[in-house]
């Protein structure tokens, strides 16, 4: 191993002091994007909450949550990518190929196949309300 | 908590299981807008917990209870030994969930719980109410299971499984220690936080003995018979730092049958049942564990140390209106991991607003997704989808998560780049906000 992998793996990581990240970030030490972002997360689930009727649409959102984990961005362009520009036929599409060996990643597979085709098709209704 | 609700939430709790499950609103509209969650822990479970009820429920009152300013991840914190980030870019604080979520930050410690009174003393004399606890505590030590392990011994032989001052004096004694010296990592049995990270913590001081001080091993000595991604771990490691060779860098041996019985502080020297003794020059012990001080004081656990709960809403089976998350509570087959943490908090606070609304929880949906770094070029990862069974217990869904193919060069490229995307991915979903800054 050499130590220019080291640097850019730290680089991927951060790599900047904590001053440059607050700038490509784009919030200060009163976080503005945070509250954009709060904001735009209150229009949707204000959106979907009053959808609650039936188990699938629960289910969908409860499965939806734990995308975030991976697919939460904070500006920085870092893979896992970000969904916040795809539609949802197009996150649905890709869901179902990742299910079914179609398109080929690293971890999507493993995970797709936990669910069934209309458990990601609901997901992919819920990612696509922009 | 709001003296309205107080009266009708007894009723609500005195009334039968069918009724609630049924829909059937005994207090219809608005009767819980005021109610009041109270989260214990400002870890991953926790922040994640208060974020996603007011998320939610944005009538509900939170209220996040944490004695710490500002948290540094246990996820990430093995990079530091590699010299890929360092202290301030794994801390975080609170700011983004205080100011942008409207929770109240409490920082404190809780002393005493009373789950009758639905009402929690804190250190500084403080005692609040709540319709619902969530408690996300983590993990304390069992002191002195090796004897001559104890919390002090700890400032000497770091265990570095709670990331701060502890993983800061393992870096220092790793540099300091003379090239031709020999690093000694203790892996504790199942069930323990964060099941790959001594095998990812080995590759990574692995990688920086090798720049550094290349004449110098580390070793695992491993109460168990094996370990979390041991195949992906031990075809890197051997690819990587001549594992399985007679003169490898890291070695790893399970002690299952020939466990560790004295440390002798005096020597560095760690003695098993059958008379073995391993010496090293810097000694990263990591002690057996069990659920924080407050579910144990709190009679949350059972006999192992561990918070059982029920998975379908993530109540304590001691106490109804308690709920526990994270690496305290046991939802194995899931692994307690900050990812996992994420996860059932999420499950959890659908549980409680819908138990506050007086409807049904919907089914949890429960993802681990772990990265481990062996090299800064080379990713591996192990996922789980897991969900009820029928027995309204946590199940694996079977035929999906599992670990990455391996041997793959490009794929372990990727994934090593997963790793870092993903940590800051999850610390910005369950903190609201990346970096204390």
């Amino acid at each position: 191993m050499k130590s220019r992998l080291a640097r850019a793996a730290y680089r991927r990581l951060g790599g900047h002091s904590a001053a440059k990240l607050t700038r490509l970030n784009g919030y200060d030490h009163q976080p503005k994007y945070p509250r954009l972002l709060i904001k735009l997360l209150f229009a949707i689930t204000a959106g979907v909450l009053p959808a609650w009727q039936t188990q699938a649409d629960t289910t969908a959102q409860a499965i939806a949550f734990n995308c975030r984990n991976c697919h939460t961005t904070d500006g920085a362009a870092t893979a896992p990518p970000t969904l916040d520009n795809l539609s949802a036929p197009r996150i649905r599409e890709s869901l179902l190929a990742f299910k079914y060996d179609q398109k080929p990643a690293t971890i999507m597979p493993r995970i797709a196949k936990g669910y069934s085709d209309t458990e990601l098709a609901a997901v992919a209704d819920l990612l696509g309300r922009h | 908590m709001a003296a309205c609700s107080r009266r009708r939430f007894l009723q609500f709790a005195a009334a039968s299981p069918a009724a609630l499950l049924s829909g059937c609103s005994l207090f219809p509209g608005k009767s819980c807008s005021k109610a009041h969650v109270v989260v214990v822990g400002g870890g991953f479970g926790g922040a994640t917990a208060a974020k996603y009820l007011r998320l939610l429920a944005p009538e509900l009152r939170v209220t996040l209870i944490e004695p710490k300013t500002s948290y540094i991840t246990c996820p990430g914190s093995n990079w530091l030994f590699a010299d890929l980030t360092d202290i301030r870019q794994l801390t975080v604080n609170y700011r983004a969930l205080s100011s942008g979520y409207d929770i109240k930050l409490i920082t404190d410690s809780v002393s005493r719980i009373d789950p009758a009174g639905r009402r929690l003393t804190l250190a500084g004399g403080q005692t609040l109410g709540y319709d619902r606890l969530v408690l996300s505590p983590g993990i304390d030590f069992h002191w002195n299971t090796l004897p001559g392990y104890d919390a002090a011994t700890a400032e000497i032989y770091p265990h570095a499984w709670q990331a701060g001052p502890q993983t800061l004096l393992l870096q220092r004694q790793i540099q300091a220690m003379p090239d031709g010296g020999m690093v000694l990592i203790s892996a504790p049995a199942e069930p323990y936080r964060c099941p790959p990270g001594p095998y990812e913590r080995a590759s990574m001081i692995a990688c920086w003995l090798q720049q550094h001080k290349p004449r110098s091993k580390v070793m695992i000595l491993d109460a168990k018979t094996g370990f979390s991604k041991q195949k992906l771990f031990e075809a890197g490691w051997a690819k990587y730092f001549g594992y399985g060779g007679g003169d490898s860098m890291l070695e790893w041996h399970s002690i299952a049958d020939n466990p560790l019985i004295e440390l002798d502080t005096a020597t560095g020297t760690l003695y098993t049942d059958f008379g073995d003794k391993f010496q090293g020059q810097v000694l990263n012990i990591i002690p057996p564990q069990q659920a924080g001080r407050i579910a144990r004081e709190s009679g949350l656990t059972d006999t192992d140390g561990w918070c059982p709960v029920n998975a379908m809403d993530s109540s304590s089976r001691f106490e109804k209106h308690i709920h526990v998350i994270g690496d305290a509570a046991r939802y194995a087959p899931i692994p307690k991991s900050a990812f996992a943490a994420n996860s059932e908090a999420k499950a959890c606070a659908l549980a409680v607003v819908s138990l506050l609304k007086q409807q049904a929880p919907p089914d949890p949906q429960w993802l681990n997704a772990c990265y481990s770094l062996i090299t800064p070029e080379h990713g591996i990862s192990v996922a789980g989808v897991y969900g009820l069974n029928a027995e309204q217990r946590v199940e694996t869904v079977k035929g999906a998560g599992g670990l990455s193919r391996g041997n793959d060069e490009r794929e372990e490229r990727l994934e090593a780049g997963y790793a870092l995307g993903v940590y800051r991915s999850l610390v910005v979903d369950s903190f609201g906000s990346a970096y204390s800054t």
